[in-house]
């Protein structure tokens, strides 16, 4: 390979002279041997046979002269054109810069020669230099034979356009200096095209060729002006003879062998090497991953192993939305998102997306050539599925001239995405987690709540049933004890008639009012069970007299009827007990000179929809009325505002609780409101309409 | 022969009072009865008795205060006092018993039960 010194302003060049055996390639060596000046004459060394054949190689330093800026300094090179020695051809040509190609004119070497070109071709070959890339001049030689093959001849033979081949009698000098300027030309030309844009820029403009020429004016000058014989080994370059020609050429074969091996080793060892390294960067990944839960920083950490592993660009995680577009939800290094907002750099990236397994792009300039603003710099890129998120991928981008996905960058990446992949799903199962934690803790307080208040509710009800307990013992106990006195006075004395009738009369009072005590107990048990009862047209006034009469208020209290009201549905018998037990309050409270009053009139009931007519049922005493605070207590079951003289208990405090059971069961209420001027009203109000209450619509379904 | 012991029921309800006031007067007392507290501190001091029977509930001032108030008073002190109640709390005895009550008795009672308890704290009437 050619080799630029900047500094020196030196380029170093390797031209190679190959072709069949004893075709003239070291004649040709020896005439540009003898025209370079003798003073700078370097010594031309040829590894020689003892019957002057070339064993090993010629080999001629030649200096150019100044081409574009650079002193060019050539190394020439001969192969042995003898058929067994292909390792030392190869060794030979390896590196050259530019091959001549020295073909013998005798039409019987036709074999020869087709042998020597096939075998250039397989040595480039095996040197890797690519006969299409690496210039081949060709010279026809020993044009003075007697017969000598046709240059159209020999163009067939190698499958030459016409022209291409430089005529020569080497031997005489002719044909050699043009075949030698002919390749140099090419060569540097090659060289020039190929240099790095930094070595470009040092070159001095001007045209290569009439540079290239001007230097070899004073080679052309010395030109030898005889031929044949006048070529002649010099005495400053004897060759270096060999006795035995085979063990050369093994030592070469096995000097090749070994450093094809130890090239095999090296690549394998920096194969290793460079495995090693990724593995180290997959296990920091799986580290760093490992000990987060956040999706953001396991992505990061992946993005930025393949980053740093690949020496890439720039890394992203893409998914592909509902509508089939790019969507970069994370990326290290260069920022990706340009790529997946450009339509044909995204329709690409879209499509590697959708792809079952890792794709490449090896070169973007080709694949999407007119996103060259969005994709400069970029060179190719590798799209690899992070399972199982359906069409979610890692995206890498290589830059530079040379970026590409290497088959173990690919596996790197394959592993890196499985790595990902586990740490994504450990995000979502901690999410999921925390959700459910989060939901557990929800459902928990919640749980908490219902049974807070079932428990409140059940000390309500032990409160009810502490209670009842009291309320109802002492109203029983109270006529038990008159009935038990009363009758051992009856059985164990005699007493005097009037005294007979007296006990007799309070055993009767106190067994009524037990009767009167069991009975309303047993109706409120009965309260849920009654929901059959049917509604009827009721006239108020018929209420109001089965309510006087239940409660034993007939003469006692002033009632007020308005005589607009109407018949309304009701259920008679319930409807009365509950205005009898209003009535039986009040009678319990209010003085004798303030008569207990019972008012019937037309109201009006809110209801959600807007009013509707009902009928009030009002009744009014003069008692010591209600303390705010328990004007709602009092309807409670056993709750009873009692006796404010005594502190008795007055009844078992199941009477409000039962006419406002059978007020709502109606459609209504009942409700307590101080009485202007003083004492307590009690108000059932209930619809006058014929709409069936809703409570009692239900219960008939049920 | 000495005169028959006094024995003052204090009850608000006539229909208790009266089958006891003449149960103990067929066992020989002398019976006495008042309605409230007022009444019976009347009763006291005109003619203090040698035990009085006491409902706890009454109107004004209730049974428990006055048992204190006559606990307190060193010329009433030592009447025997029981207390009738028709609520059966343990605490309710435990502070008759504390303010010095000679016994607590829960309604309904047996009259036969009373006779032995006055018997108990007077001897036969």
């Amino acid at each position: 390979m050619a080799q630029w010194n900047l500094t020196d302003r030196m380029l170093y060049a390797k031209l190679v002279y190959y072709g069949p055996a004893l075709g003239g390639k070291t004649t040709n060596l020896r005439v540009l041997h003898n025209v370079t000046d003798p003073n700078e004459r370097e010594r031309l060394v040829s590894v020689n046979t003892a019957d002057d054949r070339t064993l090993f190689f010629d080999l001629l330093p030649f200096d150019l002269g100044s081409v574009l800026g650079y002193k060019v300094a050539l190394k020439l090179y001969t192969v042995p054109g003898q058929v067994r020695y292909d390792a030392t051809r190869r060794v030979v040509l390896a590196g050259a810069d530019a091959v001549v190609f020295v073909a013998d004119s005798d039409p019987a070497r036709e074999r020869d020669n087709r042998q020597a070109w096939d075998n250039l071709l397989q040595s480039m070959h095996a040197t890797r230099l690519d006969p299409a890339a690496v210039p081949i001049q060709v010279q026809f030689n020993k044009r003075d034979l007697p017969g000598a093959a046709s240059e159209e001849a020999m163009e067939a033979w190698f499958g030459l356009s016409p022209g291409l081949g430089v005529p020569a009698v080497a031997c005489e000098g002719n044909g050699v200096l043009e075949t030698f300027l002919a390749a140099s030309r090419l060569m540097l030309e090659r060289i020039v095209a190929i240099a790095e844009p930094q070595t470009r820029r040092t070159l001095h403009a001007g045209d290569l060729a009439a540079q290239l020429h001007a230097s070899f004016a004073p080679y052309l000058a010395r030109r030898p002006e005889t031929g044949g014989a006048g070529i002649a080994p010099q005495s400053g370059s004897a060759p270096i003879v060999l006795e035995s020609s085979d063990l050369l050429e093994n030592a070469v074969a096995s000097s090749v062998a070994l450093g094809a091996q130890l090239a095999d080793e090296h690549g394998r060892a920096s194969r290793l090497t460079r495995e090693a390294e990724s593995l180290r960067r997959l296990s920091d990944t799986l580290r760093s991953t490992g000990a987060s839960f956040e999706r953001d920083a396991v992505l990061d950490a992946a993005l930025t192993a393949a980053v740093a592993t690949l020496g890439a660009a720039g890394a992203g995680f893409c998914t592909l939305d509902a509508g089939g577009h790019v969507r970069l939800e994370r990326s290290a290094g260069r920022d990706l998102a340009p790529l997946a907002q450009d339509g044909g750099v995204a329709s690409l990236l879209a499509r590697m997306l959708m792809g079952p397994g890792p794709s490449v792009a090896d070169d973007l300039d080709l694949e999407v050539p007119e996103a060259a603003g969005i994709t400069s710099g970029l060179r190719a890129l590798a799209v690899i599925p992070v399972e199982p998120e359906e069409h979610a991928s890692l995206v890498v981008a290589m830059s530079g001239p040379d970026g590409a996905f290497a088959d173990v960058d690919v596996r790197f990446l394959a592993t890196l995405a499985g790595h990902l992949a586990v740490g994504l799903e450990k995000v979502r199962t901690y999410e999921e987690l925390r959700a459910h934690r989060d939901r557990l803790e929800e459902v928990v307080s919640a749980r908490t709540r219902s049974l807070r208040k079932a428990y409140d509710e059940l000390k309500s009800v032990d409160a009810m049933k502490d209670r009842f307990l009291a309320n109802v013992s002492h109203e029983m106990r109270s006529p038990l004890t008159v009935i038990i006195s009363a009758a051992t006075f009856l059985r164990d004395y005699e007493g005097d008639p009037s005294e007979r009738a007296e006990m007799a009369a309070g055993i009767l009072k106190a067994s009524q009012s037990l009767d009167g005590l069991v009975d309303g107990l047993l109706r409120v048990a009965r309260l849920d069970a009654d929901d059959e009862a049917e509604l009827e047209e009721v006239a108020p006034a018929d209420i109001v007299a089965d309510a006087l009469s239940a409660a034993g208020a007939v003469g006692h209290a002033r009632v007020l009827l308005d005589p607009r009201l109407a018949p309304f549905p009701a259920v008679p018998a319930r409807l009365a007990r509950a205005l009898a037990n209003l009535l039986d309050n009040a009678q319990k409270f209010a003085p004798a000179a303030e008569p207990v009053e019972l008012h019937v009139s037309p109201c009006l009931l809110g209801r959600p929809g807007g009013a509707v007519a009902g009928v009030a049922f009002a009744v009014l005493d003069r008692g010591p009325g209600l303390a705010e605070e328990d004007a709602e207590r009092v309807f409670a079951p056993f709750e009873q505002g009692g006796d404010p003289l005594t502190g008795k208990p007055a009844g078992v405090g199941l009477g409000l609780y039962e006419a406002r059971a059978i007020a709502r069961r109606h459609g209504g209420t009942v409700i307590h409101l101080p009485r202007p001027g003083g004492g307590s009203e009690f108000r059932i109000s209930i619809p006058a309409e014929a709409a069936v209450p809703p409570i009692v619509k239900e219960a008939r379904r049920a | 022969m000495t005169a028959p012991k006094r024995i003052l029921i204090v009850d608000d309800d006539a229909f208790i009072r009266r089958p006891l006031e003449f149960i103990l007067r067929e066992e020989g007392y002398q019976p006495a009865t008042a309605a409230d507290a007022d009444e019976g501190l009347r009763a006291v001091e005109s003619c203090p008795p040698d035990l009085i029977f006491l409902d706890v509930m009454m109107p004004g001032k209730d049974g428990l205060t006055w048992c204190a108030e006559l606990k307190s008073d060193p010329r009433y002190a030592r009447i025997p006092i029981v207390l009738l109640s028709a609520r059966g709390q343990e605490r309710d005895r435990e502070r008759a018993l504390a303010l010095g009550a000679a016994d607590f008795l829960t309604k309904p009672y047996s009259p036969h039960e009373l006779k032995r308890r006055v018997r108990e704290l007077l001897g036969s009437g």
